[in-house]
């Protein structure tokens, strides 16, 4: 592999550079919030662990150095600039890439359920049930349909939801999918759950991707040839984007 | 296009926050390891027979809470201070698995049952399994890398050109033992933050490579194309080690991921995911080419496949839980 020439001094401000940048980069996604787009808040420790422990490396530079010949820090040939150029991927993604959580282009590859088949029904389902149906996020929904083999019990239920509008090749004018993303460690195991709304004649249809609020009644209809419970929509209003986007499992 | 970097980007970093932490807390537990564990301790500790010590090393992993990232610059570490290699593989596949915080967290998704006691099970057996599989397969020298096999003892892990005069010349140097003046505890943390260092340094780009792939993978590949391989007692266990691999989700948090799957797929395809994912998955086998020679990694990550895979489906035909 091709070697960029470059003296050790040099090579070690560049790490202690990254190290920091790491480091501030970390505190930012925890402080500014944008920590949500991406793990589940029981994770939000870790990333402040990796604070310090970023700024402990990058301390080690300062310390000592010149005095001992043990000090060098670079005996090795093989940590190279390559490997300084591929330790700044992440700040570089993360600084110049818009950051957005995943949105109806990521449920694409991932698949949305109607059938939620794919909601976890943990000891946590249980507590789904216990909430009022008004105040029942989808995922909640999802758990509480998903446990019930009659799907018409849920006929005149109110709803009233917030998420973002989804829509595939099995979705009209008239209907689209009100989505979450739930995460259980960070959004590598991100998945889209849903509720099928159907809007009636002459209220007008949000356009793909607006966070929005639904509310309305459940009614068992035919989609995509299952019956299930769709949401008949009695008003649908824009919404800005939560803090947090995502529900966690 | 410009979606899909978005997409891209988030689920990269999303990967590379949740797991940096946990390589930055194996790099540092790995330079402790370099500083207050001797070579001589190491020689003592550790049993001479091949059976004995690969058990060690698999038991081993109870001690220490690392998931998959973590576990691979200790493990270097331990092999640089003369760690047997059966016993160096068996703690690399076993400590994801079985180490307290895994376990924990398995159990809070299944409770105690068959899911938890055959996870813990099968993931200290079949790492021994591996682990003495190389240790017939060849000696150290083949299945290491130069680097991890022979290292200065003091200072960075690599080979340089006078590494082995030096590893010599400190050997005539070192004290008679009984009369060795201890270095004082700060110096011997800065010593311990510098390996650290030297480690990060070394297994981040392996990480950050995996994490790329993995963010690759789930920004164009859908679940669906995975699917398609269908859902037999056979089939559906290789669709879930194959998820394990790409999905590359640390081990400590698998278990909650599972449970999305537990209805629609076989107990064996549940535990094929739950044992064959912490030992190896997109990053970690690229952060093995930092430790074991090329070939090598080949053959660990189709052996674990396979000795998974053969125990899954014969739990789903025979046991079928």
């Amino acid at each position: 592999m091709l070697k960029p020439e470059i003296t050790k001094t040099w090579l070690n401000w560049l790490k202690m550079a990254l190290l920091v940048g790491l480091a501030a980069y970390f505190a930012f996604v925890v402080l500014s919030g944008r920590w949500a787009y991406y793990i589940d808040p029981r994770f939000q420790w870790l990333s402040v662990v990796a604070v310090a422990l970023f700024t402990l490396l990058a301390l080690s530079y300062l310390r000592g150095r010149g005095t001992d010949p043990d000090d060098d820090f670079s005996h090795r040939e093989t940590t190279s600039l390559w490997a300084v150029l591929i330790l700044s991927v992440p700040l570089i993604l993360g600084v110049v890439v818009p950051a957005r959580p995943l949105m109806s282009s990521a449920a694409g590859t991932r698949g949305v359920d109607t059938d939620f088949d794919s909601v976890t029904l943990s000891q946590s389902s249980s507590k789904s049930l216990t909430i009022v149906p008004g105040e029942r996020n989808v995922l909640d929904w999802g758990r509480v349909i998903a446990s019930s083999s009659d799907t018409s019990q849920f006929n005149g239920e109110p709803v009233d939801v917030v998420g973002f509008v989804y829509r595939d090749s099995r979705f009209g004018d008239d209907t689209f999918m009100v989505t979450r993303f739930t995460i259980s460690c960070c959004v590598a195991d991100a998945l889209a759950v849903g509720l099928v709304v159907r809007v009636p004649e002459g209220m007008e249809s949000p356009t793909t991707d607006a966070w929005i609020r639904v509310v309305g009644t459940f009614q068992e209809e035919t989609f995509d040839d299952n019956l299930i419970p769709v949401v008949v929509a009695e008003s649908v209003s824009a919404v800005s984007q939560p803090d947090q986007p995502y529900l966690y499992q | 296009m410009e979606e899909k970097i978005i997409v891209f980007s988030t689920v990269f970093l999303g990967i590379f926050i949740e797991a940096a932490p946990f390589l930055l807390l194996g790099s540092f537990a790995s330079g402790l390891v370099e500083v207050f564990v001797s070579r001589d301790n190491m020689t003592r500790l550790v049993p001479r027979s091949i059976i004995p010590a690969t058990l060690m090393g698999g038991m081993m992993g109870f001690a220490f809470p690392v998931c998959e990232c973590g576990v691979v610059p200790l493990t270097r570490r331990l092999f640089i201070k003369g760690f047997p290699v059966s016993a160096g593989i068996a703690f690399l596949l076993a400590a994801p698995i079985i180490n307290p915080v895994a376990l924990a967290s398995t159990y809070a998704a299944y409770g105690f049952g068959d899911v938890l006691v055959m996870r813990f099970a099968l993931g200290l057996t079949i790492p021994v399994f591996i682990g003495m599989v190389f240790a017939v397969a060849g000696s150290a020298p083949k299945i290491l890398l130069p680097s991890t096999y022979l290292a200065p003892i003091r200072g960075a892990s690599g080979v340089t050109s006078d590494s082995v005069e030096r590893l010599e010349a400190i050997k005539v140097d070192a004290p008679v033992a009984g009369v060795t003046t201890p270095e004082p505890l700060v110096a011997q943390l800065r010593q311990a933050t510098r390996v650290a260092n030297d480690e990060f340094f070394e297994m981040a780009k392996y990480l950050i490579i995996g994490c790329i792939l993995a963010a690759l993978m789930q920004t164009f590949v859908t679940q669906e194309d995975i699917l398609s391989l269908g859902s037999g007692p056979v089939t559906s266990v290789i669709f879930m080690q194959v998820l394990a691999y790409v999905l590359s989700v640390c081990s400590t948090v698998d278990a909650f991921i599972s449970l999305s799957f537990v209805n629609a797929f076989t107990t064996g395809s549940i535990l094929g995911f739950l044992v064959f994912g912490p030992m190896v998955d997109i990053k970690s086998t690229l952060m093995f080419l930092g430790v074991f020679r090329k070939n090598v990694v080949f053959y660990l990550v189709a052996v674990a496949f396979l000795s998974v895979l053969l125990v899954s489906v014969f739990i789903n035909l025979n046991i079928g839980l």
